[in-house]
């Protein structure tokens, strides 16, 4: 940054020409108030340059300027003490975990697919080899708001007393090391302000501000909805963001550019690009595009909010991270507990800022203010940039520079937490699951009952991410503001695989129960319906207008199938009037006509995916019927109140 | 591309088959509900695009049109394991029997004339079939041609 630049202009005139007045030939506060001290590196790059200089005569002039700028080490300013070795490597093993956590997100994000077909029986089942929802496991916020909504911790949750136990020891080192969302809002935090956020600009904005509090009245709210039952946290926990905006949107994004792309240099032909072209689209259609490009209902709000906050490091960096990030503000309320800290020594502090220059919380490294533990992300910049040896993270610090905890008042706390607790029964009676069914939310199959699938559903959408055939979307305002990206079904874009039990197995809550093939395809058992299939006769080929079709009754998937034809003859009015202008006479016409037994639907819209009526099929799927509901039910014979939902 | 059928006249095609200097048909044999039975000549659905569940409405007429389209150099049917009833896709392996047999023909209305009777379907009562006849694609009477039992 600055401090980069000057020592390159500063120096070649010295080299260069005897500089008749120094200080007026350097301006900058670098070279006479170094000379002293830091005299050995700059006269090592001063010895070095002549050799440079041959080669600028043959090297472009550009070539030769970058060369020496890459060649020359950074000075350190001020007293120019390095910092401890440890913190120099534990910099760089940071860089290297954050690099391969986002990696690893990344990867499982891609994995969160299947790319093969499916057989019809349940003897071969489905499974995917690699624990895809880790990091949602590892989230410890997501755990606390189930716990709050189930009492009780669904068992992959587990994984989060890892990160709880991390925090206690070393603070918030999950949001500077681990957290994939945050690796991205530190890259974008480090490119998109390079040009307009320096120096003075840079350490102002990262001074600790007062809307960093913000995230934990936001935690708080969601903590006291999680209270009253609703995982509603789950739409700005950073984990779900990260699937949701970049599994929903930002990869079917890249798919449809990749695809294009090679389409249009398909079109070139020119036989090198092609086979370019060709090879890679073959290696990214095995492990990162999804078996088709998929649509995904309403999902430009959700990319819409990512572009918008990963664009909001241009002028705050990690805006996210310090003022919006529920999990932060949780690990923050638990690092004051945490073992390893900063020390600092005030007296020896310059003033230089440096320190605030690469802070990456906003948590104060500098001296003069107490050290904001419960905002620090464990970066360790501060102590790496420190020339004058005055921030010391250790074990055990002594805590008079510190404030470990989170600055927030007691009443707003109360008052927000309450507000969260109030929002939900607020939004229910606008929107009662019981009283006013929407027939568009068709829950994924082991789907627990309403009311307990929004205490658990957090809306990771890492079952939309994993359904093969498209089916799962997020929801817009059909399940009611609370339900909004909570997943539903939308069979004409995709019906549900009659022998897929994937979403169940990637949902780390258990919104969605980890079902087997033989409950799912009702082997010895009733199956499992998430709705029921209805016919609209006005629009129905055969009902309505005397054609041959029974596509429907052709990829009904049960056994008996659930629809079944019946033959009719129906008259027919040929096309054209008689030769005498009579009316056009009428034939019969032998077809068959299909009809739905909702004893032995599923739900599953196949019927309505195929349906050859496009726009708005003759045969539709409705909730009716769902196996979790005690009300939602068409027939007597389910009706049981006995029976576990 | 143009087929120049009563029903199919312009559709997408999978056009790898239409370069090809020689094809050889290996559907499976099923039962169909629509169709009754459904092996060789249906199985050119498979090189259409498009939404091709609207032929549905007029299957017979489409399927005489593609058969008529694509002359295979031979046709392989497997009926190995055949589907009885609720075909197409049945979802349950009792529909199935087991039946062993393999019916290699250069002709594919004969190759479908004979395999209807594995699952008990008369050669007449299948329209495709008698259209296919009728435009001389092949020989609904497989009895009349030289056959041989393996």
């Amino acid at each position: 940054m600055s401090h980069a630049k000057e020592p390159v202009r500063a120096v070649p005139p010295e080299a260069a020409l005897p500089a008749p007045i120094p200080w007026l030939a350097t301006p900058g506060p670098v070279a006479p108030l170094d000379a002293p001290d830091g005299a050995v590196a700059p006269l090592a790059a001063v010895v070095s340059t002549p050799e440079p200089a041959e080669q600028a005569a043959r090297a472009p002039h550009w070539l030769s300027r970058t060369w020496k700028r890459f060649r020359k080490k950074k000075k350190r300013s001020g007293s120019g003490i390095p910092a401890r070795r440890s913190i120099r490597v534990l910099v760089w093993v940071r860089r290297a975990v954050q690099i391969g956590c986002f990696s690893l997100f990344m990867y499982f994000l891609f994995q969160t697919a299947f790319r093969g077909t499916f057989s019809a029986s349940a003897d071969s089942p489905v499974r995917l080899p690699l624990p895809v929802e880790g990091f949602l496991l590892a989230d410890p916020f997501v755990a606390t708001m189930t716990f709050l909504s189930t009492h009780a911790v669904y068992r992959g949750l587990a994984w989060s007393l890892g990160i709880l136990a991390l925090t206690l020891v070393f603070g918030r080192v999950f949001c500077g090391w681990i957290c994939p969302f945050g690796t991205m809002h530190h890259f974008f935090g480090w490119i998109f302000p390079s040009r307009y956020l320096q120096g003075n600009k840079r350490v102002a904005v990262n001074r600790t501000h007062w809307w960093q509090s913000g995230k934990y009245y936001l935690m708080f709210a969601f903590l006291g909805a999680a209270l009253v039952g609703s995982a509603i946290g789950g739409l700005l926990d950073p984990i779900c963001v990260a699937v949701r905006a970049v599994g929903l949107g930002v990869l079917p994004a890249l798919q449809y550019i990749g695809i294009h792309s090679s389409e249009a240099i398909a079109a070139t032909n020119v036989r090198a690009l092609q086979n370019v072209a060709d090879s890679s689209q073959d290696f990214l259609s095995r492990t990162v595009w999804t078996s088709h490009q998929y649509y995904y209902h309403q999902t430009w709000l959700i990319l819409f909010l990512l572009v918008a906050i990963l664009f909001m490091n241009r002028f705050i960096p990690r805006f996210w991270c310090r003022a919006l990030c529920p999990l932060g503000a949780f690990l923050g309320v638990l690092s004051r507990f945490a073992l390893f800290g900063m020390e600092k020594d005030h007296a020896a502090c310059t003033d230089c800022n440096l320190c605030l220059v690469n802070c990456q919380g906003a948590d104060s490294p500098q001296g003069g203010v107490k050290h904001r533990q419960d905002e620090c992300h464990m970066c360790l910049n501060c102590e790496s940039a420190c020339p004058e040896d005055v921030i010391k993270f250790r074990f055990l610090p002594n805590r008079r520079s510190v404030i470990n905890k989170p600055d927030v008042k007691r009443r707003t706390v109360l008052a927000t937490g309450a507000a969260g607790a109030i929002a939900i029964p607020a939004m229910r009676i606008a929107n009662w699951p019981d009283k006013d069914y929407n027939p568009k939310v068709i829950r994924p199959p082991g789907a627990v009952e309403e009311r307990q699938f929004l205490d658990r559903c957090i809306r990771c959408a890492e079952c939309m991410k994993v359904c093969p055939n498209n089916a799962l979307h997020p929801a817009f305002f059909e399940a009611g503001l609370e339900g909004m990206w909570t997943p539903i079904l939308i069979p004409r874009i995709g019906y549900c695989e009659f022998s897929c039990v994937l979403c169940g197995q990637v949902c780390p809550t258990g919104a969605i129960q980890k079902i087997d093939e033989k409950q799912k395809m009702g082997i010895g058992q009733k199956p499992i319906a998430i709705g029921t299939a209805m016919y609209d006769r006005g629009r129905c080929l055969p009902w309505a207008m005397a054609t041959p079709c029974i596509v429907c009754e052709e990829f009904c998937p049960t056994s008996p199938k659930a629809i079944w034809p019946e033959d009719a003859e129906v008259p027919k009015r040929a096309e054209k009037p008689g030769p005498n202008g009579e009316p056009p006479p009428m034939t019969t016409v032998k077809l068959q006509r299909p009809h739905v037994d909702p004893n032995l639907c599923v739900g599953c819209g196949a019927c309505e995916k195929v349906c050859p009526i496009v726009d708005k099929p003759a045969v539709y799927v409705t909730s009716a019927g769902e196996t979790r509901s005690k009300t939602n039910i068409i027939l007597l014979e389910n009706t049981s109140y006995n029976q576990q939902s | 591309m143009r087929m120049q059928g009563d029903v199919l006249d312009e559709w997408p095609i999978y056009t790898p088959l239409i370069n090809a200097d020689k094809v050889i048909n290996m559907p499976v044999a099923k039962h169909h509900n629509l169709a009754k039975y459904t092996a060789a000549m249906k199985n050119w659905y498979g090189m259409l695009g498009g939404r091709r569940n609207r032929l549905h409405q007029s299957i017979n007429m489409s399927i005489a049109d593609l058969a008529t389209f694509m002359r295979p150099t031979l046709t392989v049917v497997d009926a190995t394991r055949i589907l009885m009833r609720n075909g197409p896709q049945g979802g349950n392996i009792d529909d199935t029997r087991v039946m062993n047999q393999v019916i290699a023909s250069l002709d594919q209305v004969a190759a479908d004339a004979y395999g209807c009777t594995l699952i008990g379907q008369e050669r007449e009562h299948i329209h495709y079939l008698k259209l296919g006849h009728e435009r001389g694609i092949g020989n609904m009477n497989w009895e009349q041609l030289h056959h041989v039992e393996v």
